[in-house]
C-alpha cells in the first residue's frame, strides 16, 4: 500500500502522490468561487453531498491563477477531515514503487519547494513526490 | 486488551457524571438505602474491572470508597458532609485518571494515600475490612446486577464518525432519489416503475428522519452533573441551595449539547454566586434559607429552550449602571438615556460584573458577553427577566440542530450568498424614499428613518466586481450582527428564504473569517453561508454601541409625515398601513389558525388573537402576519408579504365607500390602499374591548324561561352592544334594575308600569298586543334604542 502511488501532472511536471492520501479522482467542472479567500483556492464544488474545495496546485507553482477547464481532473483527497479536490492537468498512472523515495539532494526551485517532499524513481523515470497537505495549507511546508 | 480498556474507559466516564449527582441527592436523604446500594455498586465495578485490566490506582481508589460505604450500610459510620466530599474527591481521581488513560499516556504509579487518608481520618473504628464480609458482599451486587441490566434500555457503543458516515450516505441517496425522480418526471412512465420509486422514496425520508435521530442526546448530559456543581459551589460559598431539575428526556444535536454547556455553567456559577443570598441576608428580606434553583428544559416548535430560575437578589440594575460607567463602557450621560431595558442590557456588555466582589468562582473575566456570543454564534437567543430583590429568569432559546439555519439567499456580484436569518433586521430598496446614502470621509452612511448605519456594500468586502448586467435597483438589508453591532449592507437583490444545512467549510476558507460555512442547496451548486461579524470586521464596522438617532429631525418628522408599513393582503392588493400600529411581523405556523363563528383567531402564549385579513383557513405551512397594536388592544392582520416601510402623504385622496380603507395614493404607478386602523380594530374588537363593558347598556329579557329569547334573543342583543340579564318574572325583573326591559310575549308586566319596556309579539301577529315582531331585527333594536333614549331623556 505504501508503495503505490498516483501519478499527475501539475504545471507541466509529473509529480507523484502516495495513494494512501487519494480518495477518488473525479471530473469538475462550475465551481463556485470563494470571494477574498486565498489565489490558490479554485473554488467550492459540490461531489454528491459533499463539499470539495478546490485547489488551483498551479499557482504555487506559477504565482498565476488558472481558470477552471470543464471536465478537468481533480485528485480528492481529506485532510483534517475535510475533503478537498486537487485540480492537476491531468492524471497518468498509478505505479507500484519497489524502491522507497529518496530525501531531497539540493534545494528546490521556490514554489516546489513548497509542496515536494521527496524524490522518487520507478524505473527508468523520476518523480517529485508532493504533500497533499502542503498544497492546501502551505504554511506548513514552512513549520516542518 | 486495548478494546477492553476503551470500553472501560467510556463506560466509567459515563457514569460518572451522573453518580456524583446520585451521591450528592443520597447525602441530602441519607435514608434513601436503593441510591447508596447503587453508588457502591459503581465503584465495586470498577475495583472489578481494574484487578483484572491491571489498574492499581484505580483499585485502591474504589476499593477506599467501597469500605467506607459498605460501613455506611452497615450503619458503622454516618454520613457527614466531610465523608461525601471524600468519595467525590475520589471519584474526582477517577475522572482525572480516566482522562489521562483517553489520551494515551501510560498511568503512573502515583499514590492516592492523601485521598485514602481523608476518607479514614474521622472514622472512629479501625479501619480493616473484614475480607470474608467483603467477598460476602461481592457475592450479593453481582447477583443484583443481572436484575437491573434488564430493565435498562438495550443500546450498542457506536463510533461519531461511523455516524457522520451514515448521515453523508443518506443525503447522497436523497440526491441521487431527487435526479431520478427528475428523469423519471421528464420521460413516459410505467405506473408499476413509479410506484415502486415511490415505495424507495419513503423508505429514503424515513432513513434520513432515523439517522438524524441517532445525532440527538438527551439534555440530561449536561444536567447531570448540575447537582454537584451547586452543592460544591454552595458549600465554598456559606450558602443554601435547593436545585432542581426537569426536562431530561428532552433531545437535541449533540453538538449544540455541547456549545450550550459552558454558558449554562456559568450563568448556573453566576447565580449561586451573585443571586442568591446567604442564608442571613435571605431570612431579612423574608425569604426560605435554602435559595431556590431550578433549570429546566423543554422543546418549543424548532427551538428548545432552557430556563434558569433563581430566587436570589436579582440584579441591582443601579449598580450595573454605575459599573458601566465605571469600566467605561458608556458615559454617565449615554447611561441616563437609557431605558430599563437597554440598561439590563449592559450586563451583556464586555467586562462587566455585577458582583461586588470578584470570588474565585465567577470572576474570572469570562463574562455574560461570551456566554451570549457563544449562544448567538448557533442562532440562538438569551433573554433575561429580571425582578429585582425577587429573582431572576434567564431563557436560553437554542435551534434544535446546530446545522439547519434559517437562512435568507441574496446575490452580489452575479454570485449567490446565504445569511442567516437571525442576524437580519430588515429589508429595503435603495430607491425608498425612507433611505439616503451619504458620503462621509471616504465611508458611507445610510440614514434610515432618521437613524443612521454605517453603510458598505458587499461586494466592496469580498472584493467581488459589481455584476453589470444586475438590476440598477439594488437592495439594502439592516443587519444585526451582534448585540451593538449594526449595519446596513448593499446588495444586488435578496432572492429567497430558505433552511439550509450547513457545514462547516474547510480551515482555509474558515481562516478568513468573512464566512460562517458552506451549505449545498438544491440546485447542487455549493453556496457560501457569510458571517455578519466577520464582514463587519472586515468592512471596519465596529460596535459604537447604539444606532445614533437624529433627535426628530427626520424629514418625515419635519414634513409631519407618518410611515406605513406597505404590504400585499392575501388577496394580492397592495395596501399599507400606519407603521405606528405594527408591533412586529411574524410568520407563524398555519396551525395556529382556527375558526369559529365566522371569524379567525389565532393562538398566542397567552390566549387568542382575533385575525384580520383571512378569508379562510390558509393552506400553506408557515403565515406571515403583522401584530397591531393600537394602544389598548391587539390583534393580528394576515398578509401575503410585507413589501417595504413608505413615507405616508399628508393627504390622500379618501374614499367614504369603501369599508376599511381611509384612502388611496399612488406609489410609483402602483396604486396602494391605505388602511383605516380604526376601522380594522372595531371591526375585529367591537364593542367587545374598545370600551368598558359597564358603559353598554343593561337589557333585562323578561320571561326567558322561554329558551327562544336564551338562544336567539340574547346573543343578538349582545352582538348589538347590549349587555343581557334574564329574569323569570316581572317582579324579578324589577330587582336587576336594568336600563331597558324586553318582555316576551303574553308576561304580566304590573310591577314595570314606569320602566321603558319593549314588548316583543308573536310572529306576524304585530298588533295584537302592541308588540314588535319577534323576527324583526331591525324593529326590535330600534324600539330598544327608543326607549333607552325616552328613559335618558
Amino acid at each position: 500500500m505504501k508503495d503505490l502511488y498516483l501519478i499527475a501532472r501539475i504545471a507541466g511536471e509529473r509529480v507523484a502522490i502516495a495513494a494512501q492520501w487519494v480518495e477518488s479522482v473525479v471530473k469538475v467542472s462550475d465551481a463556485t468561487p470563494i470571494p477574498s479567500a486565498a489565489p490558490y483556492i479554485a473554488g467550492l464544488y459540490a461531489l454528491r453531498s459533499r463539499v470539495l474545495t478546490l485547489i488551483d496546485c498551479q499557482f504555487h507553482l506559477t504565482g498565476e491563477q488558472q481558470d477552471l477547464r470543464v471536465g478537468q481532473n481533480a485528485v480528492v483527497v481529506e485532510v483534517g477531515g475535510f475533503s478537498y479536490g486537487l485540480l492537476v492537468d491531468e492524471v497518468s498512472d498509478v505505479i507500484t514503487v519497489a524502491s522507497q523515495p529518496r530525501p531531497l539532494q539540493r534545494k528546490l526551485p521556490a514554489g516546489w519547494e513548497l509542496i515536494g517532499t521527496a524524490v522518487l524513481e520507478d524505473d527508468a523515470e523520476t518523480y517529485l513526490v508532493i504533500d497533499p497537505a502542503r498544497l492546501i495549507n502551505p504554511a506548513l511546508a514552512h513549520a516542518a | 486488551m486495548d478494546d477492553l480498556l476503551q470500553e472501560f474507559i467510556a463506560e466509567t466516564r459515563e457514569t460518572l457524571d451522573s453518580l456524583a449527582s446520585e451521591l450528592v441527592r443520597w447525602e441530602a436523604n441519607p435514608g434513601d438505602k436503593q441510591r447508596l446500594d447503587a453508588i457502591f455498586r459503581f465503584f465495586h465495578t470498577i475495583k472489578g474491572s481494574c484487578g483484572f485490566l491491571n489498574l492499581p490506582r484505580f483499585e485502591r481508589l474504589s476499593h477506599a470508597a467501597e469500605d467506607v460505604l459498605s460501613a455506611l450500610r452497615d450503619g458503622t459510620r454516618e454520613p457527614s458532609p466531610a465523608l461525601v466530599d471524600g468519595i467525590l474527591a475520589i471519584i474526582d481521581r477517577i475522572a482525572e485518571l480516566i482522562a489521562v488513560m483517553e489520551a494515551g499516556v501510560p498511568l503512573e504509579d502515583g499514590s492516592d494515600a492523601d485521598l485514602i487518608k481523608a476518607l479514614s481520618e474521622d472514622q472512629l473504628a479501625v479501619h480493616e475490612v473484614d475480607e470474608s464480609h467483603l467477598s460476602d458482599l461481592e457475592i450479593t451486587t453481582a447477583a443484583d446486577e443481572p436484575a437491573t441490566a434488564s430493565t435498562i434500555m438495550r443500546s450498542i457503543r457506536v463510533p461519531l464518525d461511523l455516524i457522520d458516515h451514515l448521515m453523508n450516505g443518506v443525503s447522497d441517496m436523497v440526491l441521487a432519489r431527487n435526479e431520478v425522480a427528475r428523469c423519471l418526471r421528464e420521460s413516459d412512465i410505467d405506473p408499476a416503475l413509479e410506484a415502486a420509486f415511490h415505495r424507495l422514496s419513503g423508505c429514503i425520508a424515513d432513513m434520513r428522519d432515523s439517522i438524524g435521530q441517532t445525532r440527538m442526546q438527551r439534555i440530561e448530559r449536561i444536567f447531570s452533573p448540575l447537582p454537584r456543581l451547586v452543592r460544591d459551589l454552595a458549600h465554598e460559598l456559606g450558602k443554601k441551595v435547593d436545585l432542581s431539575t426537569s426536562g431530561h428526556n428532552v433531545e437535541l444535536d449533540r453538538e449544540m449539547l455541547e456549545i450550550i454547556r459552558d454558558p449554562l455553567t456559568h450563568i448556573i456559577r453566576n447565580s449561586v454566586d451573585h443571586g442568591i443570598e446567604p442564608p442571613e441576608d435571605r431570612r431579612a428580606a423574608g425569604k426560605p434559607d435554602a435559595g431556590r434553583l431550578s433549570v429546566s428544559g423543554y422543546q418549543a416548535g424548532n427551538q428548545i429552550l432552557i430556563e434558569i430560575v433563581d430566587d436570589g437578589r436579582g440584579i441591582d440594575i443601579d449598580r450595573l449602571v454605575e459599573k458601566a460607567v465605571s469600566a467605561r463602557i458608556r458615559t454617565r450621560a449615554e447611561a441616563q438615556m437609557l431605558s430599563d431595558r437597554a440598561k439590563l442590557e449592559l450586563i451583556f456588555a464586555p467586562g462587566i460584573s455585577t458582583a461586588s466582589s470578584v470570588t474565585a468562582i465567577s470572576g474570572r473575566g469570562v463574562g455574560m458577553d461570551v456566554v451570549r456570543a457563544n449562544i448567538e454564534r448557533v442562532g440562538g437567543s438569551i433573554d433575561i427577566d429580571n425582578r429585582p430583590g425577587k429573582g431572576l429568569k434567564i431563557v436560553l432559546r437554542v435551534p434544535l440542530t446546530l446545522t439547519i439555519i434559517p437562512c435568507l439567499t441574496l446575490s452580489a456580484g452575479g454570485q449567490q450568498f446565504a445569511m442567516p436569518r437571525s442576524s437580519i433586521r430588515e429589508i429595503l430598496f435603495q430607491n425608498n424614499q425612507q433611505v439616503r446614502i451619504e458620503q462621509a470621509g471616504g465611508t458611507r452612511i445610510a440614514y434610515i428613518r432618521g437613524k443612521s448605519l454605517p453603510f458598505v456594500d458587499l461586494e466592496d468586502i469580498l472584493g467581488l466586481a459589481a455584476d453589470e448586467d444586475a438590476p440598477v435597483k439594488r437592495t439594502i438589508v439592516t443587519i444585526n450582527a451582534s448585540s451593538d453591532l449594526n449595519y446596513a449592507l448593499g446588495v444586488e437583490a435578496v432572492l429567497d428564504h430558505e433552511e439550509l444545512v450547513v457545514r462547516p467549510g474547510a480551515p482555509v476558507i474558515m481562516a478568513d473569517g468573512l464566512y460562517a460555512g458552506t451549505t449545498l442547496p438544491d440546485n447542487g451548486r455549493p453556496m457560501l453561508l457569510l458571517d455578519p461579524v466577520g464582514m463587519a470586521k472586515r468592512a471596519q464596522i465596529s460596535g459604537t454601541g447604539q444606532e445614533t438617532v437624529q433627535a426628530e429631525t427626520s424629514e418625515c418628522a419635519q414634513q409631519g409625515q407618518e410611515s406605513g408599513l406597505l404590504f400585499r393582503d392575501r388577496k394580492g392588493r397592495l395596501r399599507a398601513i400606519l407603521l405606528g400600529l405594527v408591533e412586529r411581523v411574524e410568520d407563524v405556523p398555519a396551525d395556529h389558525f382556527a375558526k369559529s363563528c365566522g371569524h379567525f383567531h389565532m393562538r398566542v402564549e397567552d390566549g387568542t388573537r382575533p385575525v384580520h385579513g383571512l378569508n379562510s383557513l390558509p393552506e400553506e405551512d408557515m403565515v406571515k402576519i403583522l401584530h397591531l397594536f393600537d394602544g389598548h388592544a391587539r390583534l393580528v392582520h394576515a398578509v401575503a408579504d410585507v413589501v417595504d416601510i413608505v413615507a405616508l402623504p399628508n393627504e390622500f385622496e379618501a374614499t367614504p365607500d369603501k369599508i376599511g380603507i381611509a384612502g388611496v395614493m399612488f406609489l410609483g404607478d402602483e396604486l396602494v390602499e391605505i388602511v383605516d386602523g380604526h376601522w380594522v380594530f372595531s371591526a375585529m374588537l367591537g364593542d367587545r374591548k374598545t370600551e368598558t363593558p359597564s358603559s353598554r347598556p343593561l337589557c333585562c329579557l323578561v320571561g326567558s324561561g322561554d329558551g327562544w329569547a336564551r338562544n336567539m334573543l340574547a346573543p343578538l342583543l349582545r352582538s348589538s352592544g347590549y349587555r343581557v340579564v334574564m329574569a323569570d318574572s316581572a317582579d324579578e325583573a324589577e330587582a336587576l334594575d336594568a336600563d331597558i326591559y324586553l318582555a316576551m310575549d303574553g308576561e304580566e308586566l304590573a310591577g314595570l308600569a314606569d320602566l321603558p319596556v319593549v314588548r316583543l309579539g308573536s310572529s306576524g301577529k304585530n298588533g295584537t298586543n302592541g308588540g314588535v315582531d319577534r323576527y324583526d331585527r331591525d324593529g326590535i333594536l330600534d324600539a330598544l334604542r327608543d326607549g333607552l333614549a325616552r328613559r335618558q331623556a
